[in-house]
């Protein structure tokens, strides 16, 4: 099943990477290809350009790295979402995380607990006992740790989801903002809307 | 330049990217791992699938395959990458990012054609960067392919290219030098002054100063003062509007001799001044000639004196309105003077003349209501001076009457038979009497003076306040003559009461 797996997710990822197109130099070069019909229009794209182009640095200076909330979510999950103002997320990540490890940590704690108690057991009966008791209690113990290793990842995952989403938002703020404001400072003055 | 783009690899694949499909896969493969006991044994598994994760989540990797395929100089496979990431992505910024480098990597495979000479591709990707720096490399590539074109003697070729410098990229560098080159074609090889014409405009209006425009002028002086005839002779058959369109035009370059151009332009406007002046369109012509000064300043003199001439057209006919009593028209036309010459002393002088003669009036008026109270109370005296008053200040008719009547209502009371008898005597410079010597005369002949008999004048009070009969009588042995009329000593009239005093006295 592991190997099924495994080779299916391979397969999958390494068709996609290989598909092969056929270049064609003329539809890639196609001046038209932009939807610029003339010169009129490629003007109207590049004027549109231009002046997206000044929104960036406004941009730059609220935007979010992502690694930086990578790196905050990877050390305490839920931070990075915490960052995004996603804080729904961030409280079920940073929840469900303490609980897991928490469960984890007892199981552990009894596995050890029986562990020292096959360790001090001198009869048959006792050491398979708490033999068993240990390994029962230390596989409960993998498995949430496995769960929260999971969540732990999938809290990394959409943080990165989050960060982008947020930066998404905040360009689209910075846009608005910029084409609805009443006074614009533009290369050739002032415009001022009524 | 095909092998330019051949570093394309691959596009994009459709990995599954959300979270449910990749959590879905990972938990299959934990699920196993755990299960297999391969979890603890494995560590470096947490390390694959938590790359695996990252490297999918993350939209912004396709941006950055784009960026890295550009710092490698793989700008095909760059723009493809930035092609897919602007169709799909979400975040705008970085979508114009990508737009941006998308530009800047077209603009290298142009480079890249260029250095291969390979002009119709250079000119797509020139298009396809689509940014100054690429108009800057495209009017390059048009202005050499127009100098080779021409050098080669195709000449519709090379004016394509040369058209598309200027229709594509008019604030090219090169500009200058190809409207001036389009200049030299239209006026040595076709023929065609009017385009060289439209071209020097447009390089004077771009450049002017500019070392092309300098060279250009001389050529254009014989084309410009041949369009200045051309005006003369539109303004002489009176198309002056189009007359002035093609003056104006001239004006502004410096191709023609500006000073003759403004003299023509402010002769056409006085002609048209003439015109609305013989047309009694006073404001129009006032309009014309202040076209005309700010036209040629030196015509000011001329025109000013002119200006006056009309100002005073004006005040004549507000003289005309004032002689006829109408203040309102009169005053209209005076300060329409105004409207031409501001404060023209002629036309202040003349609305204080008649505002003298408002008030005049109006006093006038006054005075003659006085004076008919004073006429009721029979105080003909007091009245006859105010009266005299007020035709000194407005001689009307009916004050003038007025004065009459009360001059003969004194002499009635004073003494009415004698008053009636003078009003007789003086009638038509002694009409009645004169006529009445002849029939006298007359009947001399016919009868002996004793079978006349004559009643001489008889003034009898007649009915009505200030009314007396005059009466004759002439008899004979056969004839009678009585005649007979009634005297109105108020205004003097006579009227025959028979019809022997009618015929006598017509």
């Amino acid at each position: 099943m592991f190997k099924a797996s495994f080779i299916l997710l391979l397969l999958t990822t390494g068709a996609t990477l290989t598909a092969q197109q056929t270049f064609d130099i003329n539809r890639f070069s196609d001046p038209a290809k932009y939807g610029w019909q003339d010169w009129f229009d490629r003007i109207n794209y590049r004027n549109d350009l231009i002046e997206r182009q000044k929104l960036l640095q406004l941009y730059e200076n609220n935007a979010q790295s992502v690694n930086l909330n990578v790196g905050k979510s990877a050390l305490i999950p839920g931070w990075g979402q915490y960052s995004t103002g996603d804080y729904t997320k961030g409280h079920i990540f940073l929840g469900t995380e303490l609980v897991l490890i928490g469960i984890s940590a007892y199981y552990y704690d009894r596995a050890m607990y029986n562990y020292q108690k096959y360790l001090d057991a001198t009869q048959v009966l006792e050491i398979e006992n708490f033999y068993k008791k240990a390994q029962g209690d230390y596989q409960f113990t993998l498995i949430f740790v496995g769960l929260a290793s999971l969540v732990w990842l999938f809290n990394v995952y959409d943080v990165v989801h989050s960060t982008e989403a947020f930066n998404a938002d905040l360009w689209q703020r910075v846009h608005n903002d910029y084409y609805k404001a009443p006074l614009k400072l533009t290369p050739t003055g002032i415009e001022i809307r009524f | 330049m095909p092998t330019i783009c051949k570093t394309i690899a691959f596009r994009r694949g459709a990995f599954p990217q959300h979270p449910i499909f990749l959590t879905l896969a990972l938990l299959i493969l934990l699920a196993t791992a755990v299960r297999r006991g391969a979890f603890p044994q494995r560590p470096s598994f947490l390390t694959l699938a938590l790359l695996i994760l990252l490297a999918t989540a993350c939209e912004m990797n396709q941006y950055r395959r784009g960026e890295e395929m550009y710092r490698q100089r793989s700008f095909a496979a760059a723009i493809e990458e930035f092609d897919a990431y602007i169709e799909t992505g979400n975040n705008g910024a970085l979508r114009t990012r990508a737009e941006l480098l998308r530009s800047a990597s077209y603009r290298e495979l142009a480079l890249m054609a260029i250095q291969r000479q390979s002009w119709q591709l250079a000119i797509r990707f020139g298009k396809l960067a689509n940014s100054e720096s690429a108009d800057t490399l495209l009017a390059n590539v048009y202005k050499l392919l127009a100098d080779n074109s021409l050098e080669a003697g195709k000449l519709s070729e090379g004016q394509f290219y040369m058209n598309l410098v200027l229709e594509e990229i008019p604030r090219s560098r090169h500009t200058p030098a190809i409207l001036f080159r389009r200049i030299n074609l239209a006026m040595t090889i076709l023929g065609d002054w009017n385009a060289a014409w439209l071209d020097y405009k447009k390089l004077y209006d771009l450049y002017p100063g500019n070392e092309y425009e300098v060279q250009a002028k001389p050529w254009l002086v014989s084309y410009s003062n041949n369009r200045i005839e051309y005006a003369k002779t539109l303004a002489e058959t009176g198309f002056f509007r189009d007359a002035l369109t093609i003056l104006f035009e001239m004006a502004r370059y410096p191709v023609a001799d500006k000073d003759k151009v403004h003299r023509l332009i402010s002769d056409i406007y006085q002609t048209q001044a003439e015109i609305a002046i013989a047309e009694e369109n006073y404001l129009e012509a006032d309009r014309y000639f202040r076209l005309a000064v700010s036209a040629y300043p030196e015509n000011t003199l001329i025109i000013d004196t002119r200006l006056s001439q009309i100002a005073g057209l004006f005040i004549a006919k507000g003289n005309e309105y004032l002689a006829l009593y109408d203040f309102t028209n009169a005053r209209i036309h005076y300060h329409k003077a105004f409207d031409i010459i501001p404060d023209f002393p002629a036309a202040k002088d003349a609305i204080s003349r008649m505002e003298t003669v408002q008030a005049n009036i109006q006093q006038a008026e006054n005075l003659a209501v006085q004076a008919n109270k004073l006429d009721v109370q029979k105080k003909y005296a007091e009245a006859l001076l105010l009266y005299r008053e007020a035709i000194q200040l407005h001689n009307k008719a009916e004050y003038r009457q007025k004065v009459a009547e009360i001059q003969n209502l004194m002499e009635a009371e004073r003494n009415p038979t004698a008053f009636a008898q003078r009003i007789v005597n003086d009638y038509r410079n002694g009409l009645l009497n004169t006529r009445i010597n002849n029939v006298k005369r007359n009947l001399l002949v016919m009868y002996k003076p004793n079978e006349i008999r004559d009643s001489g004048w008889k003034i009898m009070l007649s009915t009505g306040q200030y009314k007396y009969e005059a009466r004759y009588d002439i008899l004979t042995p056969r004839e009678t003559y009585f005649y007979l009329w009634q005297i109105n000593l108020r205004d003097r009239s006579i009227v025959p009461l028979n019809k022997i005093s009618e015929a006598l006295m017509q």
